[in-house]
């Protein structure tokens, strides 16, 4: 009976939390947090097996502390929006009939290897060595192929 | 002096250091940036981070001193990153580290070359940024050796400094600002002659692209003395120097480097001072003993104790005195005002003290001289004139290598006058054109012989005539100010200041105009430069033997000179293109002098042997005046009172 009415008081409290944070109620509850996790780590294998990342993914989960408890979501999330703006403008450049400026082309290539790599998203920094090559071979199929 | 208080200051900081180390981190990639953000403030860094170069160029001008060191990316959109470089290179003079996902060669090295510390490859790992503090270590370890090389000159100045620093001015950096203000306040007073001295750093700084010649680079130095070195920066430089086709990077580069050299140099200097000072004892004693009257005088004038007025005077006495049956007056007055336009400074008044010696005999050949060919009587009638000791012993051997180089140098004045325009318009090449002289005799007088008369005299004369060819030959690339009589007998002078150990940085010269010339010679010649620029250090000591034997005092300098070689090389450290031929001069060195001296002894062909000796006793006088020139009088004496 004791034991009753403590867990739900302790269901009300995490009810409440959930309201206000907007987070899955049995994730808070931590019921499929380690579901979770191994979820994530399957993913992360499967990531790493495919070569889509690196070991460098693990160095920036690393530095994941307390003092910054979202730092790789944080770091994602910049890397997308960068990388898609830097991809964006890469197409805009080869969409260009009379391109020529492959200096150009090169930096925004250096800027998303730079990083892709540094979050160790390796497949991408294998790509942009390609294109890199290629670019610098002023090589504009090869270029529109690989920003297929 | 201030170190004191420096080494307090910097164990302190040295007791948490690197923890808050003050980190300011540009990068247009804002991924990169919250990376390395998160990274460095693990390392206990303080961070600061910047997306835009020229925030942070604009956040490091505002708040100076504030940050330790700086890492950039290469590539940025509104600034590229080795502008960023240069420009904190020049300006504020942190340790600045590269970062690019590009690790290709030529990047880096263009890193390197404009003056990065370090070259991090993306990605960066932790473990690499656990370590950039040794940079700042480093970097303040540098200019504190140079700190205690150069004395505080300014302690207000790294005062002030410190309280700008305001709150956390590390000690470290308050240490590094300090150091790094003292050589440039150095610089400014030297500023002025280090024209001549610079003549190597072109060879030594030469990009692939820009080639920094003699000339350049002397337009280079007259643009920066004109604007002040601290106040230079590459724009204004190439603005002043208006020369086509450079470009402000050039210019950059080619000051950072220059800098740099600068800084290097004064340490060198003072590392120098102290041999040569040491030997003023020695010196002074073989004055004595040599049976010359004038050796005393010159002497003392070596060992710097002679004040130059006193020196003047004493000179005037010796010109008065002497055996007047060898100074033509004529010769002997051009001679001496030539001396006396040189540079200001005590080391000219020694060197006219010393030299006269030395310029009283070629005086008279030189009378002769526009007869072209001096007869062998005339010269030996000279030699016995002039040398007490008698025509057998080395000493006036030694005499009349001096003439036959000087007489050399005194024809060579005559076609310049000649051919003034091409040769004596432009100053820093006589120093080249000397090393050249010297060049040939260790080109050796096989060649001489083959090709001349087997008389000594006249082979001297033609010896030095060839020298005199040399000349004109690598003339027309450099540039010669004051190579005529003039020139001469500043040489001549000159040597006594090599002995009074002045001549340190002096003596780097002649390693550089060989290298110079290596620049502007066929390949074939550039070795033999260089092996002559080494043999000519490498004579000294077989020269010196033989005539410390007989002669004291000229021996002595010949040793000294000697001594001076590998200062000489000391001098060159950090120079690229000069490393090596400065090497080979070290291992060169010993050999070299035991082979001239075995010649010597051989003496089958006494005068060509004695000349070679001679040649590299004028080259190194003459190598000398960049010297002086460089250090105003005020230096010279802070140095030496130090």
């Amino acid at each position: 009976m004791d034991r009753k009415v403590r867990q739900h008081a302790e269901g009300d409290r995490v009810r409440a939390v959930a309201g206000k944070t907007g987070v899955p109620l049995w994730m808070l509850l931590g019921l499929g947090a380690n579901q979770l996790l191994a979820d994530m780590n399957r993913l992360l294998s499967l990531l790493f097996h495919q070569g889509v990342l690196d070991e460098q993914f693990l160095e920036l989960q690393q530095l994941q502390d307390e003092t910054s408890p979202n730092f790789v979501y944080d770091v994602v999330n910049i890397y997308f929006q960068e990388s898609e703006k830097l991809i964006r403008n890469l197409r805009g450049l080869l969409v260009d009939k009379e391109f020529s400026d492959y200096k150009k082309m090169g930096k925004h290539l250096n800027q998303l290897m730079g990083s892709s790599s540094s979050i160790g998203a390796k497949r991408v920094n294998n790509i942009c060595l390609a294109f890199r090559a290629a670019s610098e071979q002023n090589n504009r199929p090869a270029c529109v192929s690989l920003s297929l | 002096m201030d170190s004191l208080q420096y080494v307090p200051q910097s164990s302190t900081a040295e007791i948490e250091f690197p923890v808050g180390l003050r980190v300011l981190v540009v990068d247009d990639d804002v991924t990169c940036l919250k990376i390395m953000e998160q990274m460095l403030r693990r390392c206990m860094y303080r961070v600061t981070t910047c997306s835009q170069a020229t925030v942070a160029l604009d956040l490091l001008r505002e708040k100076r001193g504030c940050f330790d060191v700086v890492l950039s990316d290469v590539h940025m959109p509104d600034m590229d990153g080795f502008k960023l470089l240069e420009l904190v290179g020049l300006e504020m003079d942190l340790p600045v580290i590269m970062m690019s996902a590009d690790g290709r060669t030529n990047l880096v090295m263009r890193g390197i070359r404009h003056g990065a510390c370090d070259y991090l490859i993306k990605p960066v790992r932790e473990e690499e940024l656990k370590n950039i503090w040794q940079h700042v270590v480093r970097k303040k370890k540098n200019e504190n050796k140079e700190y205690e090389h150069s004395g505080s000159l300014d302690d207000n100045d790294r005062h002030k400094r410190g309280s700008d620093d305001a709150e956390y001015a590390s000690s470290v950096n308050e240490g590094a600002e300090g150091l790094l203000k003292i050589p440039k306040k150095r610089r400014d007073a030297k500023e002025e002659d280090d024209g001549e001295q610079e003549n190597d750093d072109p060879a030594a700084a030469k990009k692939p692209r820009v080639v920094w010649s003699v000339e350049l680079h002397q337009q280079f130095v007259s643009a920066v003395n004109q604007l002040g070195i601290d106040k230079a920066v590459p724009k204004r430089i190439l603005e002043l120097m208006n020369v086509p086709g450079l470009t402000r990077e050039n210019v950059a580069s080619h000051l950072q480097k220059f800098r740099l050299y600068l800084k290097r140099l004064s340490g060198v200097a003072q590392q120098q001072v102290g041999i040569p000072n040491s030997c003023c004892g020695p010196l002074e004693q073989t004055g004595n003993h040599s049976s010359l009257g004038g050796f005393d005088i010159q002497a003392l004038a070596a060992s710097g104790h002679i004040p130059p007025q006193t020196l003047a005077a004493l000179h005037a006495e010796l010109l008065g005195r002497p055996t007047g049956t060898l100074v033509s007056p004529g010769m002997d007055q051009r001679l001496l005002q030539a001396s006396f336009k040189g540079p200001a400074g005590i080391s000219i008044d020694h060197g006219v003290a010393y030299g006269q010696p030395l310029i009283r005999c070629p005086s008279n050949i030189s009378k002769q001289v526009p007869q072209s060919i001096i007869a062998p009587e005339n010269v030996n009638t000279a030699l016995s004139g002039w040398s007490p000791n008698g025509p057998g012993t080395v000493g006036p051997l030694t005499n009349l290598g001096g003439l036959g180089a000087q007489s050399g140098n005194i024809l060579m004045g005559m076609l310049q006058q000649q051919q003034k325009q091409t040769l004596q318009s432009e100053p820093s090449r006589s120093i080249n054109v000397q090393p050249s002289c010297l060049v040939v005799p260790s080109q050796p007088s096989a060649s001489f012989q083959a090709g001349k008369n087997p008389a000594s005299m006249n082979q001297n004369c033609s010896f030095s005539r060839s020298s005199a060819i040399n000349y004109s030959l690598v003339s027309p690339q450099s540039n010669n100010i004051s190579f005529g009589a003039g020139q001469v007998s500043d040489g001549n002078l000159k040597t006594p200041s090599v002995l009074n150990g002045y001549s340190g940085p002096g003596s780097i010269s002649p390693s550089m105009s060989s290298c110079s010339i290596n620049a502007d010679n066929i390949p074939h010649r550039q070795l033999q430069n260089s092996t002559l620029a080494s043999t000519a250090a490498g004579q000294l000591p077989g020269f010196a033997r033989n005539v410390s034997d007989t002669q004291g005092s000229y021996g002595f300098n010949s040793g000294q000179v000697l001594d001076q070689g590998p200062l000489r090389n000391l001098g060159f450290v950090g120079k690229g293109n000069s490393i090596p031929s400065r090497f080979a001069v070290d291992e060169a060195e010993s050999p070299m002098g035991i082979l001239d001296y075995e010649k010597f002894q051989g003496g089958s062909n006494g005068n060509k042997v004695k000349q070679e000796p001679s040649m590299d006793f004028v080259e190194n006088g003459k190598v000398c005046i960049p010297i002086i020139q460089k250090f105003s009088p005020n230096d010279l004496m802070s140095v030496f009172s130090e």
